[in-house]
């Protein structure tokens, strides 16, 4: 994916997803002959439900929830033949909103862990790790299980009531996303235990007559505004998808924009399999230095740089073709 | 580790992040004195065998540079029982990813007692909703404990609300101020002595033991300042 990410200076190395350093398995299971990169990242989608309406959400399409049972069920047997065939795994645990059915977002990272799935990231808005289950907050569960690297919430304006506009959250809904009070308690608890806790935020031009982060400007004000509450790392990435031109913010020009900023110091760039990093140095005006990772995707023939896992259902890509489907091997199990 | 049955409270700094005006220990931004590592070693080091307990105090100490040198050579030891911090907890969000990294690394019971009065609330944004947030990251660490320390004048009763409005109640410690320090003369009452340990005893900032007279100590840091000051001057 395109994005322009900011992050701490001594989170100097390209991610714990490192593209230089990568290569190409190959994968032969049910009826799928293909390449896959290695390490995987594994997109789990612990529900598909979400608080919100996202006009750029890239799992919109999936409807409805195999129950818990078969969801771990179908996730171990899974996971098990992925690594039986060799393949090394990375997660990330998402959704649909994975705070929303907090046992289901707990017993998966349980399972993982057990596993010896490599934790990735956890993508959220946020909403539910503050609640508390089996007597700590949802953010002790994936610390206790190992998702320290980092969680990813979602956010696409600074300003709450902007935030739902452009996250098209429906007034009626019973669950907001969060304050930005809210957010400050997650970032001094994950900056207790050293958990990496990122924002993402799509770029968006003009969507319901309100306007989204959309200039370089703004970018920096945004990460700016973060510090404040503690946190360090923001990731701003294009829109994935056809929409309305206006709605749309191209990020390379903004790249193009860093790389002619004389605030922005350049590194290096890194030439990966699937996306090229150019790298700088940002130094804020309180002195506080950022490393900024333009991230350009190349092109690649058909290879696949993560698996996702849907419902019981295993494929390459979000929408790539099935690998192994649970429900069908054991329909028993669904009801 | 047996149960400590002597505590050492150590001012390591007369340094301050704010200047309240009621300050016990004379404290405050133009102060300059910190604690030599070799007076703390020594002080440290004269304990023997015993099991004991350090509370660190100022000034602040969590804007002395070398706190954490004093609680890795105190833990070191093998002897200390407990880490206490006296702060006013300006900083201690900057701290306390180091502070909780010392405690799972060795085991070592901290308290964090934090102080609450009218001036830090006024003078420091959101003060208690900063501290609501930390007690809520830590409240699972059974030996890291974050409790506050009110001191009030005769009509604060306004701070308790506030404390209560951040569910911190349970936590602290409410006291009225007390007559000595800039206080001395005020209408308030002399020293109150609370204290849950057999044995203890209290450091100046130049390693000078004053037994338990808290009294005789704050003078002493008083003439410390002065002189610093006017040998800066």
């Amino acid at each position: 994916m395109n994005t322009i990410k900011f992050a701490p200076y001594n989170e100097f190395v390209t991610e714990q997803h490192q593209v230089e350093r990568g290569y190409l398995k190959r994968l032969e299971m049910g009826d799928f002959k293909g390449k896959v990169y290695q390490p995987c990242n594994l997109d789990v989608l612990v529900i598909n439900a979400c608080q919100n309406h996202c006009f750029f959400c890239i799992k919109k399409n999936y409807f409805g929830d195999v129950i818990e049972d078969t969801l771990l069920k179908s996730l171990e047997t899974a996971v098990t033949r992925l690594i039986e065939k060799g393949i090394t795994l990375e997660a990330t645990i998402t959704g649909g909103e994975p705070t929303l059915r907090v046992p289901r977002l707990v017993k998966t990272i349980q399972l993982l862990h057990r596993l010896g799935v490599k934790e990735r990231t956890v993508s959220t808005t946020g909403v539910g790790l503050l609640d508390e289950y089996e007597g700590r907050p949802v953010i002790q569960h994936l610390i206790d299980n190992g998702y320290t690297h980092n969680v990813s919430i979602s956010v696409m304006h600074p300003d709450h009531a902007i935030n739902n506009v452009l996250m098209g959250h429906p007034q009626e809904s019973t669950v907001d996303n969060l304050t930005r009070d809210q957010l400050q308690r997650i970032a001094r608890y994950c900056n207790t235990y050293g958990v990496e806790l990122r924002t993402s935020t799509n770029l968006i031009g003009s969507y319901r007559g309100y306007r989204g982060i959309s200039t370089l400007g703004e970018i920096i004000d945004f990460v700016s505004q973060q510090k404040q509450i503690g946190i360090y790392s923001c990731l701003f990435r294009e829109l994935v998808g056809k929409f309305p031109g206006n709605w749309m913010v191209p990020i390379k020009p903004l790249q193009d924009e860093i790389a002619k900023d004389k605030r922005f110091e350049y590194v290096k760039t890194i030439e990966g399999m699937f996306y090229d990093i150019k790298m700088y140095i940002y130094t804020d005006a309180d002195c506080k230095q950022y490393v900024v990772k333009c991230y350009q995707d190349t092109i690649v023939p058909v290879t696949y740089s993560r698996l996702s896992f849907v419902n019981g259902i295993l494929r390459a890509g979000f929408d790539g073709p099935e690998l192994y489907n649970y429900i069908k091997e054991n329909p028993n199990d669904l009801f | 580790m047996d149960k400590a049955t002597r505590r050492l409270y150590i001012n390591v700094t007369d340094r301050c992040n704010t200047n309240c005006p009621f300050c016990c220990m004379y404290s405050g931004t133009d102060n300059r004195l910190d604690m030599t590592f070799d007076t703390f070693k020594k002080i440290v080091d004269d304990t023997g065998s015993e099991i004991f307990e350090l509370q660190l105090e100022g000034g602040e100490p969590l804007i002395f540079p070398k706190i954490y040198l004093f609680i890795e050579y105190a833990i070191a030891t093998g002897r200390c029982a407990k880490v206490i911090v006296l702060t006013n907890g300006i900083e201690l969000e900057k701290n306390l990813r180091r502070l909780v990294q010392i405690h799972q690394w060795y085991g070592t019971e901290f308290h964090i007692k934090v102080s609450v009065n009218y001036h830090l609330l006024k003078v420091h944004d959101n003060h208690l909703k900063t501290l609501a947030d930390l007690v809520f990251a830590t409240e699972l660490l059974p030996k890291f404990n974050i409790e506050l320390n009110t001191r009030k004048r005769h009509n604060d009763q306004w701070i308790d609300a506030e404390i209560d409005a951040f569910g911190l109640s349970e936590i602290n410690h409410s006291f009225e101020l007390q007559s000595y320090g800039r206080m001395t003369g005020s209408n308030y009452d002399g020293v109150k002595i609370v204290q849950n340990i057999d044995s203890w005893e209290i450091y100046a900032v130049d390693g000078k033991c004053f037994g338990i007279d808290l009294v005789a100590r704050s003078e002493y840091e008083k003439k410390l300042a002065e002189e610093a000051n006017n040998e800066h001057d």
